[in-house]
Order: C-alpha cells, then sequence, then structure tokens
C-alpha cells in the first residue's frame, strides 16, 4: 500500500515538476518575445534616426555647395559629422517601461 | 482503497468512536476544501480571473510613428525620432531653491517661471506638469544626475519631427507642433496618411511592479504607412529656392513665389515663396513667412491671363489665327473708357497681339466675345475655384458674378483686370494649354508606400506596389488640342523670341512664356496705385512637347527702376527652367533633330 502510495507522490511530484519546467521553459521564451520585440523597437529607432542623420547629411544644398566650391568635382566631404550622443544610450523606444508615475491621462500641459 | 474505507476496515477498539469522529471532521475538512475549489474553479472562475489579470497586467496606448515624407526620388523631406519628455509629480517635489536653480540651469529654462509653474500646480494639486517636452540626450543625462525624491519625476518618450532638408519646401511641407498635429501644408492636409491609428500592448507586472513581459498582438499594433510620397522634386525644390533668394536680393520685393510643374500630369515639381522659414526651427518666425504665397495670395493677372482669351476666342470662331486688329496707334475708347498701349501699334495680328501683349487688340477680342463669353472662359480656365491641390489655405481666387459685370469689365478681363487669381490657378491654367487643352488637378501627392488597415476607417493599402494609392486626377477639357498646341508654338514662343519675354530665352529649347505686369490697387483708395505691381513670368520648353512649366511671381518690387515681368521675373524663370531640363534629362531641339534626321 505505502509502495503505491508513494508511487502515487512521486508520480505527482514528477508531474509537477515537469510542469513548472515547461511553465519555466514557456515564461523564457515569452520573455525572449519580449526582448526581441524590443529590439525591434530599438533598431527601428536607430534606423529613423541613421536615416535622418544620412539624408541631413546628404542635404541636396550641401551636395550642391560641395559641388560649387570644390569646382565642380563633388568628392569633398562636407563638415565632419558630429557623434549622435543618443545612439549609445539604450532607452526603450516607445514604451515608457519604468514604473507609472501617475496616471498619465492627468497630463498638465505646461 | 480510499481514505474513508480505510477507517472503516479498522478493528474496533473501545475509543473507535473518536478515531471516527477524527475521521469524519477530517472528510468533512477535506469536503469544505474541495467544494470551496469546485466554487473558485467553476463559479469564480471569470471573476478571479479577471480580478487577477487587473493586478498583473496593464494596457498601454503605443502611438503610431507618423510616417515620413520623401520627394518623387525617395529623398528624405520629414522624418520622426523619439525623445524624451520630463515631467514631475509636484507635490513629491519636495526640494529646495538651489535644486530648481541647477535644474533651470540645466534645462535652460527660466528659474522663475519654473518655481512659479510648481507653485502653481502644486496649489491646484495637480500631480502631473511638463517640465520640458523633447529633451535633448545632453539634458537627459544631466536631469538624471540630480537627487531626485523618490516618484517625483519621470520621462515619457513623445515624437519629435525633423525635416532634414533645412527650409526646403517649407510652405509645402508645413510642421508638427508639440503636440504632434500637422500645421500648414501636407503635413496638416495629408494628416489622414501620415499619423496612422495607435495600437495597444499589454504589459504583465511581478509583485514588484517591474515589467515582465510584453504581450504582442499584431492586430493590435500602430497601424500606420512608412513613407508619404510627394510629386516634388528636390533638386527642383532647390533651383526654385535658389532664383528665389536672387529675387529678394535683388528686388527686395514684398513677397515671391515660384511653382514648377509638369504640365502632362500636373505633377507640382516645386513649390516655393518668399518670406519663409525653418521647420525645424519655427520660433520667431515672422507672420507672412507662415503663408504659402503660391496658393494664398491672390492677384491681378495681368498680361498673362491674355492667352487663355485669345483661345477662347478662337474655340468659340469669333477670331481666325492670321487676322488682323488694328490697335488705334496706343489710343482706343471703349465707351467712356480710354484704354491705351505702351506703344503705338498699327494693325497687329493675333499672334503679335499677344507678342507685344497689346491692351486694345485684347479689349477688341473682348468685345467680338462679350461679357458672357468672356465669363465663360474664365470659368473654363479654372479661375474662381480653388484648383483641388491636397494643401490647406488655397485661395479660390477673385471672380465677379456675371451679372456684376459691365462694359468695363469687357475691356479690363481681356487684359487680366477684374478678377484675381493664385498662382496656382495660372500656372493649373497655363498647364492646360501646355498639354494640348486638358485642365488637370494640380498633384502634391504622389503616392504611399506601407501597409496600414483601419478598422474604423476601413482604409487599405499595401505594400505590394510602392507609391500606390495615387489620387484621383479630374481632367476637364478647355479648348481643342490644335488651338492649345498652336497657342503655345507660336504666339506664345514669339513672345519669347522676340516680345516681352525675351530674357528668358534659352539656346537649346524653344521656350513658350508670357508675361505679366499687373497694377495693385492703391491702399489709400483712388484706383490702381503708380507705384505698386505685381511682376509675373510664365514658360516652359520645348515648345513642341511641354514637359515643365515654371510661373514666377514678384510682389510689389521695391529696389530697381523697373517693375516690368519681363525683366524682373523672366531671368529667375529662365534659370530655373533651363536647370530643371538639364536635371530631367529632356532633349535638346538639337539632339531631337538630329535623332529625327537619323530615322
Amino acid at each position: 500500500m505505502f509502495f503505491r502510495f508513494g508511487s502515487a507522490v512521486f508520480l505527482v511530484v514528477v508531474m509537477s515538476l515537469i510542469g513548472i519546467a515547461i511553465e519555466k521553459q514557456n515564461l523564457d521564451l515569452r520573455r525572449e518575445i519580449s526582448r526581441q520585440h524590443y529590439r525591434m523597437d530599438v533598431l527601428r529607432e536607430e534606423h529613423a534616426r541613421l536615416r535622418l542623420r544620412s539624408q541631413r547629411l546628404a542635404a541636396i544644398e550641401r551636395l550642391f555647395e560641395t559641388v560649387d566650391v570644390s569646382g565642380g568635382d563633388g568628392l569633398t566631404a562636407p563638415n565632419t559629422p558630429r557623434p549622435d550622443r543618443a545612439r549609445g544610450q539604450r532607452r526603450l523606444p516607445t514604451l515608457f517601461w519604468q514604473r507609472p508615475l501617475t496616471d498619465p491621462r492627468i497630463e498638465n500641459r505646461r | 482503497m480510499c481514505f474513508p474505507c480505510a477507517i472503516n476496515s479498522m478493528p474496533t477498539q473501545p475509543h473507535a468512536w473518536r478515531t471516527k469522529l477524527i475521521a469524519g471532521l477530517m472528510v468533512s475538512l477535506w469536503l469544505i476544501v474541495a467544494g470551496r475549489l469546485v466554487h473558485i474553479q467553476q463559479f469564480q472562475n471569470r471573476e478571479l480571473s479577471a480580478s487577477a489579470a487587473r493586478q498583473r497586467e496593464i494596457e498601454v496606448e503605443v502611438p503610431a510613428r507618423p510616417a515620413d515624407i520623401v520627394d518623387r526620388h525617395g529623398k528624405l523631406l520629414a522624418s520622426t525620432i523619439v525623445m524624451s519628455s520630463l515631467f514631475v509629480d509636484p507635490t513629491r517635489l519636495d526640494v529646495d531653491t538651489e535644486f530648481f536653480i541647477e535644474l533651470a540651469a540645466a534645462l535652460n529654462l527660466d528659474t522663475d517661471l519654473l518655481v512659479e509653474t510648481i507653485a502653481n500646480a502644486r496649489q491646484r494639486n495637480r500631480r502631473f506638469v511638463w517640465l520640458k517636452r523633447r529633451l535633448s540626450a545632453d539634458e537627459v543625462d544631466a536631469v538624471e544626475q540630480f537627487e531626485w525624491p523618490p516618484g517625483s519625476h519621470g520621462f515619457r518618450d513623445e515624437f519629435l519631427r525633423r525635416y532634414p532638408q533645412g527650409h526646403l519646401a517649407a510652405h509645402v511641407l508645413g510642421l508638427r507642433d508639440i503636440d504632434g498635429r500637422g500645421r500648414g501644408g501636407v503635413e496638416q492636409s495629408l494628416d489622414y496618411l501620415i499619423v496612422g491609428q495607435p495600437g495597444r500592448r499589454r504589459l504583465v507586472r511581478d509583485a514588484m511592479g517591474r515589467i515582465v513581459e510584453v504581450s504582442f498582438d499584431p492586430e493590435s499594433e500602430p497601424q500606420r504607412f512608412d513613407e508619404v510620397s510627394l510629386t516634388i522634386d528636390l533638386a527642383v525644390q532647390m533651383f526654385a529656392e535658389q532664383e528665389l533668394d536672387s529675387i529678394v536680393e535683388k528686388w527686395s520685393p514684398r513677397s515671391a513665389s515660384v511653382i514648377v510643374m509638369d504640365p502632362r500630369v500636373g505633377d507640382i515639381l516645386a513649390m516655393a515663396s518668399r518670406p519663409t522659414y525653418s521647420p525645424d526651427d519655427p520660433s520667431d518666425v515672422p507672420a507672412d513667412a507662415w503663408k504659402n504665397q503660391a496658393i494664398s495670395i491672390v492677384y491681378e493677372p495681368g498680361s498673362t491671363l491674355k492667352p487663355f482669351i485669345v483661345a477662347w476666342a478662337l474655340e468659340q470662331g469669333v477670331i481666325s489665327r492670321d487676322e488682323m486688329f488694328h490697335c488705334e496707334n496706343g489710343m482706343y475708347r471703349m465707351g467712356r473708357r480710354e484704354l491705351h498701349d505702351h506703344h503705338r501699334y498699327g494693325k497687329l495680328s493675333v499672334t503679335d497681339i499677344l507678342v507685344k501683349s497689346s491692351n486694345i487688340g485684347m479689349a477688341k477680342i473682348g468685345e467680338r466675345l462679350g461679357n458672357a463669353e468672356l465669363y465663360r472662359a474664365t470659368i473654363a480656365f479654372g479661375f474662381g475655384n480653388r484648383t483641388g491641390i491636397d494643401l490647406p489655405g488655397e485661395l479660390p481666387g477673385l471672380l465677379r458674378p456675371l451679372d456684376k459685370w459691365n462694359s468695363y469689365s469687357t475691356g479690363s478681363i481681356p487684359m487680366g483686370q477684374e478678377l484675381a487669381v493664385t498662382p496656382l490657378q495660372l500656372m493649373t491654367a497655363h498647364a492646360a494649354l501646355a498639354n494640348g487643352g486638358r485642365l488637370i488637378t494640380p498633384r502634391i501627392l504622389s503616392g504611399v508606400h506601407g501597409h496600414r488597415h483601419d478598422s474604423e476607417s476601413a482604409f487599405v493599402a499595401s505594400t505590394d506596389e510602392p507609391r500606390n494609392s495615387v489620387p484621383t486626377t479630374i481632367v476637364t477639357p478647355t479648348v481643342q488640342t490644335d488651338i492649345a498646341k498652336w497657342i503655345v508654338e507660336v504666339p506664345m514662343t514669339e513672345v519669347v523670341k522676340r516680345g516681352t519675354g525675351t530674357k528668358a530665352q534659352l539656346d537649346s529649347y524653344a521656350v513658350f512664356g508670357k508675361t505679366g505686369t499687373a497694377q495693385k490697387m492703391d491702399p489709400n483708395g483712388g484706383g490702381y496705385s503708380d507705384t505698386l505691381h505685381t511682376a509675373s513670368f510664365i514658360c516652359g520648353a520645348p515648345a513642341h512637347d511641354p514637359r515643365v512649366l515654371v510661373l514666377v511671381v514678384v510682389d510689389e518690387p521695391q529696389s530697381g527702376r523697373t517693375h516690368y515681368g519681363g525683366v524682373i521675373a523672366a531671368p529667375p524663370a529662365r534659370q530655373i527652367l533651363h536647370r530643371t531640363l538639364l536635371h530631367l534629362g529632356v532633349s535638346s531641339d538639337a539632339e531631337i533633330r538630329t535623332a529625327d534626321k537619323r530615322r
């Protein structure tokens, strides 16, 4: 009887442990998906910033100015671009992921 | 064997009733627990699950990043980046004055104003006050160095619109205000395409309130287009802006505007105005600079209107192309009114009436048409109505109803007086002549790129074909193709060859055009002013198959001794036309002749 009881308890424990392991794995995967989406948001923002920067550096007026100044070859680089400090920061791009201080609906525009 | 059965099978002992009692209690206890479990799982399941979800999960709105704006070649005109905005909870901001002084210095704010703002918010018991919107990276770093009281401040991400091409096409683009609303230009008129629909994301928190999971549902993600593409060609836009700067430097006008159009399809290649502003820095902009002069000023078109009247007279058959008109040696009496030409002309052909810009010749054509047909002519070419371009603030011009016209109108309308037009109206009407008589709605929106599905508006566009969703173009016939073609290839080309528009000649292309010098009304009353003029010039090329039309309008040129459109507006129009033709790779007349010979 004790053997049967012990086996039943053992089975229950094993099943619970397997369940916990699966649940943990599930949680890990969901966290990974969250991270991937977060990275996607960061990359989108990076892409927007870099595209803006490249287009600003290649602004048509700058290019024509360069062509005019350099006598027509147009190969002289414009001013050295300033490093973008914002790039170094790892902040969440679209969501305010920190704990909300207050209800964002209670806005009082300054 | 079950537990109660085990109890029953035990041998009977003196205190068996106690054992039975304990067993009974335990069974009852288990039954209560089991019942409660069944009750929770079966009957309170939904309620408790929802309650747990409320504690664990929050749903936040994810704003849609506004679509980028690009020119017809994909060059970026407007884009969006995310910036941090700083807010505080004044009730928790228990700090000394020194803190505010340092904070104001770090954020480049006025200390007194900052202290006053916080004090006012405290008085009203407000828990949320923006300290500064859209901080730079340096400012964010500086703010994070401060020792803030717990829970007293925070950052929120907000979109910031940037315009990498500086002031180029500022009036076409408009800008977005601090709350992300489009103000002026396509930012306002195409707001429904640019802004998109916000999405929602579900965040899961742990017991400490930290976000441990973000649930993504493709259905509830923000709906937006990637790009909104305009018909503007950035290079042509720059040519126009450079020439406008030269006009301002040379003639110090009150305002000036340039429009460049492809007359075949009505695409606006460039639209620029002076004074102007930089959309990236809209502070300290003069009031006049906000106005897109190309669509929101009206002026009497003067001689630039004459080709339409001639075309309509030919269409109605009241004159013929080879007819001669006597121009009365410079003075002609129409009822009580005396009309004058700049020179004393005798007999002039229809072509020469346009080449010499004879007011008397035009008045005589006007007499042939009569007021009713003159009115029909102006309506047919779109005057008095908005062109329908996708830009806010377009004026319809000024065209009085026919019953308000009198005998003066018969002489005034053919020479471009008694009605007022916007530069874009005039450009659209001339495009109708240049493309063979079809009045086309001018286009500024080329298409959209990306995928969006708005459940509310059921608006769908796909990524399969970039630059899709081209708006409907309305085409209205005006005059017969051969008449329109003759007007462009003969009289208007002769205007540039030997008439008032010689300064617009190009060596490699046959240019057609028409000058306009309109007197403005005297602001002090008393009719037309002798000193205030609007000089304009419209030209296009190649005459046999017009690819580009350029209109330059200079309002009240002040420096210099002349006010003629052929002197003030024609040279910059020529420059813009030439550079645009080269930029677009339009074959020169010589190249076409060579190619024809080879065939």
